[in-house]
């Protein structure tokens, strides 16, 4: 009897133990993740960026705003791998750092967007009615500015820094997502498990964002990651205007507006801060896709 | 001593005619309905589809307001105000519900424990180290064991779902569950199981409900008192060996009758 009883004991704890590790790492999801091609390359991509931002100044082989006029327009070599820009400085570093600004941008910028868009999205789909119809209304109107020059016309009242840009392109790409929300919230809203929670209690605030919420995490996850790709496009495209982030600070997009000044005699300047901008964009659109493809529940992948 | 009380209670649902139109057409759900629920009753309620069952049941939790005529549960307004906008805490913490479908009535991202808890916990009827024998108390209740206390809803077969909706009904201690059709969505053979589950409940704790059901036949075996709907009014309260008096009874009464000597007694007998 004693010995029964532990042994259940046992089984329960490694019960326990399994499923805690399986609802942080959700095992069947991540197994998906590795194996579906689209999302192991984009995921590779993504974390490759990642570790390069993090570890900028350990991987550059040269200071990137330092300049040196004994180099200039160097083609690619073995000292400067990606060539030297008009004031002798190395492309290959500048690169490198640009990366930490596109990630910060793309990360942050969505991070706004997804949150603003999250709670506007939930609020609507939740309360319908009138409330629903203002914020929709709101969003459609929000839908009809150009967002280029809407960002443009902003960052001319404001000073170009990289933080006003994130939150400008954070307030200006939310649309998407609280339309998704939305919709999610309208389907969960009426099913039997809200109505649980209600009548033993449980306010509206828990019911939004304890109960629903966490059933409209996986199309808010797609679309977050796909929209990562479009800010960071965004930057690229502020900063190439020169409106986005000032020089000397590297990034991708100023790299490209230098290098248009030489495009004839030093391509490098253009193609590599180009393949960087094509490359991670790439990567979270592959992503997003491949996720996206994963949690379809009208695909049977499981 | 009446638990729940209702006086002429009606809801309408209006529904836009068109897009541009401002003409709206009304659906009376529920007509002009008094009713009153005794201590220990198990209260039958029949009707077809689209009668106002259901309907009549969510505005007894407070689920739904009421377009006029009053709830009292225990002696008391559930609606606390004239504008009918807040709920008497009373009900909330004395009434529950079960629900029809198990699979919609589970949230998908919450564990059994966690579906258990949060009634307790949000009532205040245990501290943080107590939850846990708590929960298990209540898996046992319902005749599940403590191996359940980590899974996921879609991991649990449609008979174990209702078993954890059932034991959520209980979480807080209520004295009055609504069961809203809490066997249609069940396979046949766990049917039986989950109404004598049902029954001894009500035993233990001395429950009343409204039971909720197309089943005539099986709202006749177990329920003190019949209430019949059509069209949204209560149209007959009876006994389950009374001879039905409205036509509209008889009707229904007939239509089992037909269906169960033609398929046999052995369906009468798993509540066909």
């Amino acid at each position: 009897m004693l010995f029964r009883n532990r042994s259940t004991n046992i089984a329960l704890y490694y019960g326990h133990l399994k499923n805690s590790i399986l609802k942080i790492t959700n095992m069947r999801h991540v197994k998906h993740i590795l194996t579906h091609p689209f999302c192991a390359f984009g995921l590779s991509l993504v974390a490759f960026l990642a570790i390069i931002a993090i570890f900028a100044p350990f991987i550059s082989p040269y200071n990137p705003n330092e300049i040196n006029t004994y180099h200039i327009l160097e083609p690619p070599s073995m000292a400067h791998l990606f060539g030297t820009d008009a004031l002798g400085r190395d492309v290959l570093s500048r690169l490198i750092y640009g990366t930490r600004i596109s990630l910060l941008v793309g990360i942050v910028a969505v991070g706004i967007a997804t949150l603003t868009g999250t709670i506007l999205g939930a609020i609507a789909g939740f309360y319908g009615g009138v409330i629903d119809a203002l914020i929709m209304r709101f969003v459609d109107v929000m839908l009809c500015f150009p967002t280029i020059f809407l960002i443009m016309a902003v960052i001319a009242f404001l000073e170009p820094s990289i933080w006003n840009i994130m939150i400008v392109i954070g307030l200006t790409s939310w649309m998407g997502v609280c339309r998704l929300v939305r919709a999610e919230f309208m389907s969960l809203r009426s099913r039997d498990f809200v109505l649980a929670a209600r009548v033993y209690g449980a306010g509206s605030l828990r019911i939004v964002f304890l109960h629903i919420l966490p059933n409209a995490v996986t199309p808010v996850l797609v679309s977050a990651t796909l929209g990562i790709g479009s800010a960071i496009l965004t930057e690229s495209a502020l900063s190439f205007l020169g409106i986005g982030v000032q020089p000397p600070t590297p990034s991708w997009g100023n790299m490209l507006t230098a290098g248009k000044d030489n495009m004839e005699i030093a391509w490098w300047l253009s193609v590599f801060p180009g393949l960087a901008i094509l490359f991670t964009v790439l990567a979270y659109n592959m992503l997003g896709e491949g996720l996206r493809d994963i949690f379809d529940p009208k695909k049977s992948n499981s | 001593m009446t638990i729940i009380e209702v006086n002429s209670l009606n809801k309408t649902y209006s529904i836009k005619k068109g897009f541009f139109s401002t003409k709206k057409r009304l659906i009376h759900a529920v007509k002009g309905v008094s009713l009153s629920i005794n201590e220990g009753e198990i209260m039958g309620l029949v009707g077809e589809s689209g009668s106002g069952k259901s309907t009549l049941g969510r505005l007894m939790l407070g689920l739904e307001r009421p377009t006029s005529g009053e709830i009292f549960f225990k002696g008391s307004y559930i609606w606390q105000d004239r504008g009918k906008r807040r709920i008497a805490p009373l009900i909330r913490k004395g009434a529950q519900m079960i629900f029809q479908d198990p699979s919609s009535s589970l949230n998908p991202k919450k564990t059994v424990f966690a579906t258990l808890k949060e009634p307790i916990m949000l009532h205040g009827l245990s501290d943080k180290k107590g939850i846990k024998d708590k929960v298990v108390e209540l898996l046992n209740e319902v005749g599940l064991d403590a191996s359940f206390l980590h899974r996921y809803p879609h991991e649990l077969s449609g008979g174990q779902k209702q078993r954890i909706g059932i034991a959520r009904a209980l979480s807080n201690r209520p004295s009055f569950i609504v069961c809203d059709e809490p066997t249609s969505a069940l396979d046949v053979s766990i049917q039986a199981q989950i109404i004598n589950l049902i029954l001894d409940l009500k035993e233990k704790y001395n429950l009343t409900l409204l039971f909720i059901s197309h089943a005539l036949s099986l709202v006749n075996f177990i329920s003190t008192r019949v209430a019949v709907m059509f069209r949204g009014e209560l149209v007959e309260i009876m006994r389950p060996d009374e001879t039905p008096s409205h036509p509209y009874t008889r009707l229904l009464m007939d239509a089992v009758k037909t269906r169960v000597s033609r398929i046999g007694n052995c369906m009468e007998q798993q509540y066909i």
